[in-house]
């Protein structure tokens, strides 16, 4: 890709357009003011016009930089096409004196120093990209505006849960365990993200895919996170975790980062009303991911499932709906007990819920992860393991990293 | 009979000017605004461009929400004040009346 910086210019100018057009708006409003009213509500009323004029000025700066900052990105879009251009005329220059006379030796230091600047040029490019890309990020995410609660919230008062107050300490990625047994949900109700989340950290692979999509930033003590959206990379910034929200061993982890990053995707709503754990995973890997179901005629595929659990991909099941007034199935489980004897005993499976797949036995039977965490009311946490007759009766999806279209 | 000091006009004017605000943030428009990954020649570049436009478009959308309302609520204000005012008259009317027939007033 070489970029068109004709385009790039074109796109700054609208964003300077867009930002001098809302200036223009802030200095009407300022001049816009009621002299002859007085008393409290008068005082609401000009707290709140200062608070409306400030809050869009910011974004008409917000504007015009980004405008900016595209602008001289254009400028060494430009350049830089300048440059490749000319090393590659180079090189098919020096290309044809090869031919001409192969034996002519100083050919060959034009060879390499075109081929060198052409790899600088290139470079140096991606670089001015990457710069330009997290300037406007920061422009986004640096928007502590609250524009949207200068007009009366249609849902009420925030829910504590959707407030975020935990601190993100700097060394979450080091201090991670990425273990899926430390994992607890807190009182949102994002059990989809969390088991998916838990399915990466079974392996190595899914460690490291967790890793690259979240790094610390030291000047804005905050983490980038980032998402794939229809596989297009979407990048969020956050430097609290969700009160209430998920932990990792007890305090803020990786858990929490990306818990308050897909915040930011979805709103506290959507995160706390529950997901779908393929679209999770597509989400957290950039992968197309695969859904089996249990149709009535043809069952689970076992062979499939299993087949990718061994390669390296991670399952996540969903359950039904339970008729039972607590909203559980009562089951017999197996789980090992504190000597690791196998033992089985009567719990509950969570109805509506998901869960980390850990395995599944040659039986049909699978071993389960509920991301309610160590000692919870359910399952009292760890492994455990539920028959092929009551994962058919209580599981009605699994979602796979696995390969394949969705069903 | 004004009993609030305010200006209704001068109310009214501002507001008007609120909501005029409100109608040019609104015709901002950022939609041609490429987010290809061919025009910036940088794939991560294009992926924020297209995020960028996302939230410059909420926020845009909030400020001229936040413009309108301000219009709106000072209508309303408005509104209510002549309402009270209304009421003021009609009750001073009565108390003048009332006191007239008493005598203790001319």
């Amino acid at each position: 890709m070489t970029g068109d910086p004709a385009a790039v210019l074109a796109a700054a100018l609208l964003l300077e357009g867009a930002g001098n057009t809302t200036h223009t708006a802030c200095s009407t409003m300022r001049g816009l003011h009621v002299e002859t009213w007085t008393g409290l509500a008068a005082t609401a009323y000009s707290t709140h016009r200062s608070g409306v004029i400030s809050t869009v000025e910011d974004q008409a700066t917000d504007l015009v930089s980004a405008s900016t900052i595209l602008t001289r990105y254009a400028g060494e879009l430009q350049r830089g096409n300048e440059r490749i251009a000319r090393s590659r005329e180079q090189m098919v220059h020096a290309w044809e004196r090869l031919r001409t006379d192969p034996l002519d030796l100083s050919v060959y230091r034009h060879l390499f120093v075109s081929q060198r600047d052409l790899a600088s040029a290139k470079d140096v490019l991606a670089r001015q990209g990457d710069l330009a890309a997290d300037e406007l990020y920061a422009l986004v995410s640096g928007d502590a505006s609250d524009l949207f609660a200068f007009t009366w919230p249609p849902d009420g008062w925030p829910e504590t849960g959707s407030l975020q107050t935990v601190d993100l300490s700097r060394t979450i990625l080091e201090d991670s365990a990425f273990d899926p047994l430390g994992v607890a949900q807190g009182s949102i109700g994002d059990c989809y993200l969390l088991a998916s989340v838990m399915a990466l950290m079974q392996t190595d692979q899914g460690d490291q895919i967790l890793r690259d999509n979240m790094r610390w930033d030291d000047e804005r003590q905050g983490y980038w996170v980032t998402f794939f959206a229809d596989g297009k990379p979407v990048t969020y910034f956050v430097d609290k975790g969700q009160t209430s929200g998920a932990t990792e061993d007890g305090g803020a982890g990786v858990v929490s980062v990306y818990e308050a990053a897909l915040r930011e995707h979805l709103s506290f709503a959507d995160l706390d009303d529950g997901g779908n754990p393929a679209e999770m995973l597509e989400l957290l890997t950039g992968t197309q991911t695969r859904e089996y179901d249990n149709p009535p005629l043809g069952g689970w595929s076992w062979d499939e499932m299993r087949n990718d659990l061994s390669t390296g991909d991670q399952l996540v099941g969903s359950t039904r709906e339970s008729d039972e007034e607590d909203g559980l199935w009562s089951v017999e489980m197996t789980r090992r007990d504190e000597f690791g004897h196998l033992v089985t005993v009567n719990k509950d499976v969570v109805g509506g819920h998901a869960y980390t797949v850990v395995r599944i036995e040659d039986d049909g039977s699978v071993w389960l992860l509920n991301p309610w965490g160590p000692e919870n009311t359910a399952d009292d946490g760890g492994e455990f393991r539920v028959s092929a007759e009551d994962f058919d009766t209580i599981f009605h999806t699994v979602a796979s990293t696995g390969d394949g279209s969705r069903d | 009979m004004d009993l609030i000091d305010v200006d209704y006009a001068d109310m009214a004017r501002t507001a008007a000017g609120f909501q005029e605000v409100a109608a040019d943030l609104r015709r901002i428009t950022l939609s041609g605004i490429s987010t290809a990954g061919a025009t910036y020649g940088h794939a991560g570049l294009a992926a924020c461009m297209a995020q960028m436009l996302a939230a410059f478009t909420d926020r845009q959308d909030a400020s001229a929400d936040a413009a309108e309302f301000i219009g709106d609520t000072l209508e309303v204000c408005s509104a209510g004040y002549k309402t009270v005012d209304g009421w003021g008259a009609t009750a001073l009317d009565g108390i003048r009346t009332v006191l007239e027939s008493r005598g203790l007033i001319p």
